[in-house]
């Protein structure tokens, strides 16, 4: 174990439980420790929605994809960037707006309040969904935190897992969702500079542009093809509106929506979103582009997945080296603490708080969050120790589910008046239900297509469909066009009213 | 071929960033300094605008 590694990674915890420490004191109540008391600047917000989006699956697996399949990958970054844009653009605004009037903390407040569900379907129905797929999405980062203290330090795989549980739990518990959002910060900074980085040496080293792409070319034409080695057969386009799909959890899915719930003022949410868009387009240009010029300087390697270690271990100095195991873990933790902190909300505010003790004092459900995230974290920690092989399957099959349940019932709450409740819940379980169908039984006969396309598809159409057979609440659709005045028309300046005007009609 | 790569590749790469940074660019100077939200901390931003709709509604008196 080189000492530089260790210093740079010791340096990096020691940190993470400083931010934790520093941010005690605002997770005291319910809506500190789960939004952070809605006071995060635009900055916190960009960087962490992207670093909670962007997992281990970032750094190894889209680098592993940019060596194997090389431009093809690109469909990937297309369908990221536009899920980041449109999110930003047209979501966060009117998410924000209304959830501000609802004081919500949770996307289940949300629409629970939009849909008047007195009955509590709809949180009970959300809680599950978060619940299952957190469970399956948070072993997963695990998994990889046990794989990269095992590859770059040489630790052993249940010492890394265990390590990585420990810290997270640690500033999770102790500092609430605003120590998750700003160690999000540091963690999306540090990824940003790595995949920043590691294509410009990459393609440095294997002796500029053109010569890369010679060199690739000559391993497999293939590899520099927008449409892959299928070229434009219906596989090779199944394949890229997969790779699109990816991009489409971007607008909706939980752990990403309370990021807009958490902000300070609507007024942060466009530079943010300018801010998260810079950052994705590094993300991901950056770890195709890595992939790539991997391809080019190792073609031999047994497993993909690896070129980002082997790189940074074979093309930089310990410091960097270190520096590199650094980002990964940056890139597994901050997902895994907003997951477990998601998860924890579910229980405890959605279903502790709202539907069975509402008498509870905040103090109390704050303690009974924390320790839910322990329990969660642990119970990952588990699953992660018995499942030693490093699937990004189940990351991404999460990932869709989150976002099947969600994403259709959540576009159609903010943009659709005629939405209704049991429109809401009959989109939410037939999109989460086709998801894990689709997987079961449909995925490998049908071209391998990505059940985020089958999963969102049929959420929409269940929305839709039963909402036109049902009634709205009474008072949604005026709600609605008022918080649709608020928002404005996304790329309109709005005219401000005139000093005079307002004077003369407080008179 | 442009740099090594076909012109279609080149449209596949650039294409998020022009779109991304286009539309993001746009929502930012549309709203960056947005007046609607000077006060609008929690509670706030739906129902100052529909206290001002209905200020705007009676008129000057």
């Amino acid at each position: 174990m080189n000492p530089v590694v260790i210093t740079i990674v010791a340096l990096y915890l020691l940190v993470l439980f400083a931010i934790g420490m520093w941010a005690r004191t605002a997770s005291h109540d319910v809506a500190g420790y789960y939004v952070a008391g809605k006071k995060l600047p635009s900055w916190v917000i960009a960087f962490s929605s992207n670093a909670t989006g962007e997992s281990a699956w970032l750094l190894l697996g889209l680098t592993g994809m940019g060596y194997m399949v090389g431009v093809h990958a690109f469909w990937v970054v297309l369908g990221e960037v536009l899920g980041v844009t449109l999110a930003w653009v047209f979501v966060s605004k009117p998410f924000k707006i209304y959830t501000d009037r609802y004081d919500s903390i949770t996307v289940a407040d949300f629409l629970e309040d939009r849909f008047a569900d007195t009955g509590h379907v709809i949180r009970r129905l959300s809680a599950l969904i978060i619940f299952s797929m957190v469970a399956v999405y948070t072993a997963a980062q695990l998994t990889a935190s046990g794989k990269a203290f095992q590859s770059f330090l040489g630790l052993d795989y249940t010492t890394g897992v265990v390590l990585g549980t420990i810290i997270v739990l640690y500033y999770t518990v102790v500092g609430g969702f605003k120590a998750v959002a700003y160690t999000d910060l540091l963690q999306g900074l540090l990824m940003f500079g790595a995949l920043l980085l590691l294509p410009v040496v990459g393609i440095a080293a294997a002796g500029g542009w053109l010569p890369l792409m010679q060199q690739l070319n000559d391993t497999d034409p293939a590899l520099l093809l927008p449409m892959g080695a299928h070229g434009l057969t219906l596989t090779g386009v199944l394949s890229a509106l997969s790779f699109v799909a990816v991009g489409l959890a971007f607008l909706g899915v939980p752990q990403l929506l309370v990021r807009f719930i958490s902000a300070r003022s609507p007024r942060e949410l466009p530079r943010a979103g300018l801010i998260a868009v810079i950052c994705i387009l590094v993300f991901d240009i950056g770890a195709v582009l890595a992939g790539m010029a991997g391809r080019a300087l190792y073609p031999a390697l047994a497993d993909a997945e690896t070129v980002l270690p082997v790189m940074a271990e074979q093309l930089f100095p310990a410091l960097f080296t270190g520096l590199f195991l650094v980002a990964v873990l940056a890139a597994i933790m901050s997902t895994a603490d907003s997951l477990l902190i998601l998860a924890s909300s579910a229980v405890v505010r959605d279903v502790i708080q709202k539907i069975y003790r509402p008498d509870l004092p905040e103090r109390r459900l704050a303690m009974f969050g924390r320790i839910t995230t322990v329990v969660l974290g642990a119970a990952a920690c588990i699953a992660a120790l018995g499942q030693v092989r490093l699937v990004f399957w189940f990351v991404l099959f999460a990932w869709s589910g989150l976002a099947s349940a969600f994403v259709p019932v959540v576009l159609c709450a903010l943009f659709w008046k005629r939405t209704t409740r049991a429109g809401v819940i009959t989109g939410m379980a037939v999109g989460f239900t086709v998801t894990v169908v689709w997987v079961l039984a449909f995925k490998t006969a049908f071209y391998d297509l990505y059940e985020m396309i089958p999963g969102v598809g049929a959420g929409l159409i269940a929305t839709v469909l039963v909402s036109l057979a049902t009634e709205p609440p009474p008072h949604a659709a005026a709600e609605f066009d008022e918080v649709q005045r608020a928002v404005g028309h996304p790329f309109r300046r709005r005219v401000p009213r005139p000093r005079a005007t307002q004077k003369k009609v407080a008179v | 071929m442009m740099l090594g790569l076909s012109w279609t590749a080149w449209l596949l790469i650039l294409a998020a960033p022009a779109l991304g940074l286009a539309l993001a660019l746009r929502f930012f100077h549309a709203h960056h300094d947005d007046p609607q939200h000077d006060h609008a901390q929690h509670n706030g931003a739906a129902h100052d605008v529909a206290q001002q709709d209905a200020a705007e509604r009676a008129g000057p008196r």
